[in-house]
């Protein structure tokens, strides 16, 4: 083993808990995020101006702020006003609100991109304005949303990386305690490197490969697939006759 | 006389400043097909719009089956607006097939999730609606593999899923091919024989004065002439009716 200088088999123990945090400030985070964009969305379609204009300004605010920046104002400024948070907590937080507005973009622009047709449609068929945003707008709403929405997850992943300045305890912040111990730059950031690789592109893969079953027309609820099982039963009997 | 179907009363329409409906009367006896022919602008898409409140009428009454959609310019709402939405059916220009769903899910589904309709009971009427429009060995296709003719078929099968009092058609085959067009037309005249109550908005003069049983001519907001297809083709007492059915059939001896 003379091509890897560092001995890897020891440091396992330290890797998984980096993987773990890692995945579960991806997770975290992205839950957080969708849920802010989605306020944030609704925020800004609204028909009234002041809660239009809260949408407007938090999207523009967080997308033109580093992220950087807003992590250490969420995990060192805010202990100024007496708020400590530790900084896995901070690291969730700053990404969920980050994501958050960049979703919050992605998801208006699926919901405007049904057509006023398809609602109109659905609304003179006498579904309740409930059933109109389950049944056809918000799965058209998905389908259109979906590709963005997974980039920004693979780029949430990777984010986690910044949360090496705070000390958040992921993967990242591991290499550099690796490093410090081994004093192998190279190798220690290029293993850390092919390990994200190895996270976040079976992510960009599965996005794909749904983002096409989509596509084809795939059944999302178990209510489609069973009036569909329930047609092709029917026709199969007819042509049986 | 039978109480009618729909039936509007000075109705009235204002976008902004712009007057679009200025005071129309209406009534559809049940079975009765009511034609309405007019310019582009001349507000009989928004006269229809109106009966089942897509748009909100700004003064008027309207009522369907006997309940009221709208009058003392207040509309119906909540579930008096989904009762009414369920009695009337309707075509649309652009087509409107909802693309994430399967043809039979089209039909099947507005049922199950509007009228509480069961899945099989759902299928069943779903397929023999398809069957009635010539669809049926569609049943399991996306919209994105059907022609827009077919498209407007199964609009019209998921529309009369519904069970409706009525259907209104606002230009449905305006966005078609004529090929297309002869299929959804000529299944509207099967549900015309079979007394279903219309109100067709439609550019198809021939068609209209054809399968109508009245024949309403709108221009400027108002009906400026209304009576059978018989008085409308061959003794239109207005000028504006005149002009309009010459133009409209301007080219229609050459193809016949």
């Amino acid at each position: 083993m003379s091509f890897l200088s560092v001995d890897w088999a020891g440091y396992v123990p330290v890797l998984v808990d980096g993987l773990i945090k890692s995945v579960q400030l991806t997770a975290i985070g992205f839950v957080g995020a969708c849920l802010v964009g989605f306020v944030v969305a609704v925020l800004r379609m609204s028909q009234n101006r002041v809660v239009k204009g809260v949408g407007y300004l938090y999207t523009e605010l967080f997308k033109n702020l580093p992220i950087i920046t807003g992590i250490f104002i969420i995990y060192f400024g805010l202990t100024g006003v007496g708020l400590i948070l530790d900084a896995f907590t901070a690291g969730w937080l700053a990404l969920s609100l980050f994501y958050g507005a960049y979703l919050a973009e992605i998801f208006r622009g699926g919901l405007q991109g049904v057509s006023r047709g398809q609602t109109e449609a659905a609304q003179a068929l006498g579904l309740t304005s409930v059933r109109v945003l389950v049944t056809v707008q918000l799965p058209q709403a998905v389908r259109l949303a979906l590709p963005a929405t997974a980039t920004m997850l693979v780029d949430l992943l990777k984010g986690t990386a910044l949360l090496v300045t705070i000390g958040g305890g992921e993967l990242m912040t591991q290499a550099t305690i690796i490093t410090s111990e081994t004093f192998q730059p190279l190798e220690v950031y290029i293993v850390i490197g092919l390990i994200y690789v190895a996270m976040s592109w079976p992510l960009a893969r599965l996005a794909g490969y749904l983002e096409s079953h989509l596509r084809e027309g795939t059944a999302m609820s178990p209510t489609n697939r069973k009036l569909r099982r329930i047609t092709r039963a029917r026709l199969a009997q007819e042509a049986a006759r | 006389m039978t109480e009618p179907t729909i039936q509007i009363r000075d109705l009235h329409k204002s976008f902004g400043d712009l007057h679009v409906l200025r005071g129309v009367d209406l009534d559809v006896q049940p079975g009765e097909v009511v034609a309405v022919l007019g310019r582009s602008g001349s507000g009989k898409s928004t006269m229809l719009r109106c009966v089942n409140l897509l748009e909100t009428p700004t003064s008027g009454t309207i009522t369907v089956g006997g309940t009221t959609a709208f009058a003392h310019r207040k509309p119906a709402k909540g579930r008096d607006l989904v009762a009414l939405r369920r009695k009337v059916g309707m075509l649309f220009q652009a087509l409107n097939v909802f693309p994430h769903l399967s043809v039979v899910e089209n039909v099947a589904l507005p049922m199950v999730r509007s009228l509480g309709t069961g899945h099989e009971e759902a299928v069943d009427t779903a397929i023999r609606l398809l069957g009635k429009v010539g669809l049926v060995e569609k049943a399991l296709s996306m919209p994105g593999q059907l022609s827009g003719g077919q498209l407007q078929r199964v609009a019209l099968a998921r529309a009369l899923a519904m069970n409706p009092l009525a259907l209104l058609f606002d230009e449905p085959t305006s966005a078609l091919d004529p090929e297309s067009t002869m299929d959804v037309l000529n299944v509207m005249k099967d549900l015309s024989a079979e007394g279903m109550t219309m109100i067709i908005v439609t550019h198809e003069v021939k068609f209209a004065l054809d399968v109508a049983d009245t024949v309403l001519m709108i221009a400027d907001g108002k009906v400026i002439e209304r009576g059978t297809p018989a008085q409308i083709s061959e003794n239109p007492q207005e000028q504006l009716t005149r002009k309009f059915l010459a133009e409209h059939t301007k080219f229609e001896g050459s193809t016949a």
